[in-house]
């Protein structure tokens, strides 16, 4: 069966240049990524600020042309791909209601302007069935985002992202701007969407807790490399890279009985211009050896993990 | 009986906007005692907030703040004067805010803004000044601090620049600290450091700490007692471990229910969320603010005042039915 | 659905005004004048420029020595001065609408795309704006004047093509902010063309920020053409303009100072109506927000 979602050897660099005269450096923002997802299941994209998540959804996208490497959805190459047939193919939702919807314009323009932009029919129709669908009442089709609450603002943007009919959603942290109850709404919201529509999806998120919730399977990334990817229940219950250790450690329960983690972390901050040829986060990691330093790391699988790391044991 | 670093009773802040008195803050009561964290928790625009810059004095003019009893690090300010304040502060009692990047001001170095303040508050030399925020950065972990006070901020990582805002906090040494979501803007890697550092330094310190998040588990991770906060009152009052363990206010009870918990919560099964949105607080606000997104709201809610119930250390709740729920 | 408790009823932008005095009174004032000039024909007791050297220099109707038929007197060819106050109503608002349209439309195009593309299309055009910024108006004003004669069109074009520059500073600031919000992303996600996103998605947001250039630069052409009148350089005779009848009444500044006196009253009045209403709008039409 052909993967609804398919990247192969995605890799991304930006020039960059750090002060007037310096030489330019190259920042390698995403580097040789490859992912598959199935048809109605979920991806769930997980790292921490920096580690190439937000590249990865532009690429996905089409709105960020890769270095090298292929994007397919559906079994359709995206780069060659026209615009009108890529838009009904795959959507984005994002973090920030507030910012991801026009302020000057109506819910009704907003929700129905990629059908109007595709030359739709019985937009006023559509719309309506789209606020439906997301559990939004009519009488806000009339309304500006800035009337709207956060978690409804993010129903309105869901309501746009699926008015096409696209098969895959990408959501880039779309509830880490949210609070805690409204999150639950609309986590419940996307969970029934992809169900009644069999969406794909790519969650994107630095909250372990809702991708784990939400998500089938989970890749990790650190600096734009994917250091392991596994089931979700594989990768919650036996993670084999230090790194999606340090990170499950890291992440906070509500439990008053869990307490801190021991930090066993570095003091050293994730460098993106770090020229080495091994593991990248050796220079945080505690089990590093020199050998991780000097050695290029490739992905192999380990138990039910493929994984960046040779002394993953 | 525990020395309080922090006693108000019945804060309210009220902000006038153009479509109405917002009464933001509506009857607070926080004790904070020696040594102890307590984490204020809740949604945004429940005024938990404001509630710290009011405590700080740093809202603007036109915000009407009033309060019972308002008592901090052993001196009464209930009748305070803007001067009283500003001498507490940056001494006795410090702030550390969400946003490191933009609360440090990037053409200054960090030596520069670490020192100022004790140079004026305490008219220390500048050496002396520079000694103590060598010793303050060092205790906060950066690495080389004599050699790092002449750098300026854009040469810090995120998480660097939050430990370099909790140095320039402990300069005056302050015996109580005031966090407002100080791990919000940051990575969770980095977050935990930046939360076991602030314990660390509350022990060895003898600091008190207000914590304010939106983060529930920061708070379990963190806190000694915690606040519960819905629209403008604390809904409910309790030790950490009880709170979590048996909540007892409807909204705590919501809140704590509609977080996922890796391998607790069924994967894909719906969340038990809350429903509806926090009321607006412009104008009056009549019985308990919680009821219209309540499962067991009944006629009694709507009535003021909402009766606290209190039990042992300063436990409450503040809530007509809690006999039902405890049950 | 539970989230019903949303605020849907929107005040009007007419009851809005009506609680802020400034925009109030200033648009008032403004559509005053506006149908002033508009029935400039119907409401002008004389011609503006029919000539009664019989009847020179006659004062205004608080003099004892006026005449009824000619309210605010005749200047000194003896033209009715009311008449040529209300036509010239049509000169200083043409001149000023005329002059925003072009410049206008060069300084938001041009900010927009600098703003939003940046890069060397942003280099080149904030060079430009740099050098527009180093020419004097009244300079070029006069050797476009030299070269093309004095006319309106001179005028309105010469103006035009100054004074852009207010309009692309701010609306290239404005698309610098507003080019990194998720929406334009999102817009780019559906295919929005650049055109949609720069003039139908992002010039919407700057209504506000532009309506206040526009009353500023307004109230600023306004000025200029009276200034550039009175040099010569502006409306030629026997075209009634405020600033030509100021500078014409130069000469009788001693015994007949409302020759003055009127035109630079209107003149004063016309730029504050303009700037009341501009301030008062850019409060009313800001997007609601919390």
């Amino acid at each position: 069966m052909i993967p609804m979602i398919r990247l192969t050897d995605i890799r991304k660099t930006y020039r960059l240049r750090r002060g007037m005269f310096a030489p330019t450096e190259e920042l390698v923002a995403v580097n040789d990524l490859s992912l598959e997802v199935a048809k109605g299941k979920t991806l769930g994209l997980v790292g921490e600020s920096g580690c190439g998540k937000s590249t990865a959804v532009s690429i996905m996208l089409g709105l960020l042309k890769p270095d090298r490497g292929e994007i397919e959805i559906a079994g359709q190459k995206i780069g060659t791909m026209p615009v009108a047939d890529r838009v009904r193919l795959i959507q984005p939702v994002f973090q920030n209601p507030n910012a991801s919807l026009n302020p000057v314009k109506r819910i009704q323009t907003l929700v129905g302007q990629p059908l109007q932009l595709y030359g739709g029919t019985n937009v006023d129709a559509e719309v309506k069935r789209m606020l439906d669908l997301v559990g939004l009442p009519a009488r806000l089709a009339d309304a500006y985002p800035g009337e709207l609450s956060g978690g409804q603002r993010q129903r309105v943007a869901i309501a746009r992202a699926l008015i096409l009919g696209p098969r895959v959603l990408i959501c880039d942290e779309p509830t880490s701007a949210l609070d805690v109850s409204v999150q639950a709404q609309i986590i419940n919201l996307l969970l029934s969407l992809k169900k009644e529509l069999g969406l794909t999806m790519v969650f994107v998120s630095h909250n372990l807790a809702v991708v784990e919730h939400l998500a089938d399977h989970v890749a990790v990334m650190y600096l734009g490399q994917k250091i392991e990817e596994a089931a979700t229940d594989a990768l919650f219950a036996d993670a084999c890279h230090p790194y999606t250790r340090v990170l499950l450690a890291a992440t906070l329960l509500p439990d008053p009985q869990a307490g801190l983690p021991e930090q066993k972390l570095g003091a050293a901050a994730a460098d993106p211009f770090a020229a080495h040829r091994g593991c990248l986060f050796a220079p945080r990691c505690p089990a590093m050896r020199q050998s991780c330093v000097e050695d290029p790391q490739e992905l192999r699988t380990l138990r039910e993990s493929l994984v960046r790391c040779e002394r993953a044991v | 009986m525990t020395e309080m670093m922090l006693d108000i009773r019945n804060l309210k802040v009220s902000i006038p906007t153009d479509r109405g008195l917002l009464n933001a803050v509506r009857g607070v009561d926080l004790q904070i005692a020696k040594g102890e964290t307590l984490c204020l928790v809740g949604e945004s625009g429940c005024g938990k907030s404001l509630t710290a810059t009011s405590i700080m004095g740093l809202l603007p003019r036109y915000a009407k703040v009033t309060s019972d009893r308002f008592e901090m690090v052993g001196q009464d300010l209930t009748t305070k004067t803007d001067a009283k304040l500003a001498k507490l502060r940056g001494r006795d009692v410090a702030m550390i805010f969400q946003d490191p990047t933009s609360a440090l001001n990037p053409t200054l170095t960090i030596g520069r803004q670490l020192t100022e303040g004790v140079m004026r508050h305490e008219k220390l030399s500048r050496s002396e000044a520079e000694a103590r925020a060598i010793e303050m950065l060092d205790r906060v972990g950066i690495a080389n601090p004599a050699a790092r006070l002449t750098q300026y901020p854009h040469g810090f990582s995120g998480g660097q620049r939050q430990r370099i805002m909790i140095a320039s906090a402990l300069m005056g040494r302050p015996k109580l600290l005031i966090a407002d979501e100080p791990t919000t803007a940051l990575d969770v890697t980095i977050q935990s450091q930046i939360l076991t550092l602030l314990g660390e330094l509350q022990a060895d310190l003898g600091l008190s700490l207000l914590l304010i998040t939106h983060d529930l588990g920061v708070v379990a991770a963190i806190a000694n007692d915690v606040a519960v906060m819905y629209a403008g009152r604390i809904a409910e009052r309790a030790p950490v471990a009880g709170l979590f363990a048996a909540p007892r206010h409807p909204y705590t009870k919501g809140l704590l229910a509609a977080i996922p918990v890796p391998g607790v919560t069924p994967r894909g099964s719906e969340l038990p969320a809350i429903p509806g949105r926090v009321p607006g607080l412009i104008g009056a606000l009549r019985g308990c603010a919680f009821r219209d997104r309540c499962a067991i709201a009944g006629a009694e809610c709507a009535h003021d005042p909402v009766p606290r119930i209190s039990a042992a250390q300063g436990q409450f709740i503040e809530c007509v039915k809690a006999g039902e729920v405890t049950a | 659905m539970s989230d019903v408790n949303i605020e849907t009823v929107r005040p009007s932008v007419w009851r809005k005004m009506r609680g802020n005095t400034g925009a109030l009174i200033g648009g008032t004032l403004l559509a005053v004048i506006i149908l002033i000039a508009l029935l400039a024909p119907l409401i002008a007791p004389h011609d503006p420029i029919a000539q009664d050297l019989t009847r020179r220099l006659l004062p205004p109707f608080w003099h004892d020595r006026s005449v009824p038929e000619h309210l605010l007197g005749t200047d000194h060819l003896g033209r009715d001065y009311l008449s040529r106050m209300i036509y010239g109503a049509r000169v200083s608002l043409g001149v000023g609408l005329g002059v925003i349209l072009v410049s206008g439309t060069i300084g938001i195009t041009l900010g927009l795309i600098a703003g939003y593309f940046g890069g060397w299309i942003d280099l080149v055009i904030s060079f430009a704006i740099t050098t527009r910024l180093s020419l004097p108006i009244v300079l070029v004003a006069l050797a476009a004047v030299a070269l093309g004669g004095a006319s309106l069109t001179t005028l309105i074009t010469v103006l035009g093509l100054l004074l852009w520059d207010r309009f692309a500073v701010v609306t290239r600031a404005a698309a610098q902010s507003l080019r990194h919000q998720e929406f334009i992303e999102g817009l780019r996600a559906i295919g929005a063309s650049r055109t949609r996103i720069l003039f139908l998605e992002i010039l919407p947001n700057m209504r506000a920020t532009i309506l206040v250039v526009v009353s500023l630069e307004v109230a600023n052409v306004i000025l200029l053409e009276a200034a550039l009148s009175f040099l010569g350089l502006g409306v030629r005779p026997p075209t009634p303009s405020w600033g030509l009848m100021i500078s014409e009444g130069r000469d009788n500044i001693l015994f007949d100072p409302w020759l003055i006196a009127l035109p630079g009253s209107a003149l004063c009045l016309l730029v504050l109506a303009v700037n009341l209403f501009g301030d008062g709008m850019r409060d009313i039409t800001g997007p609601a927000r919390k």
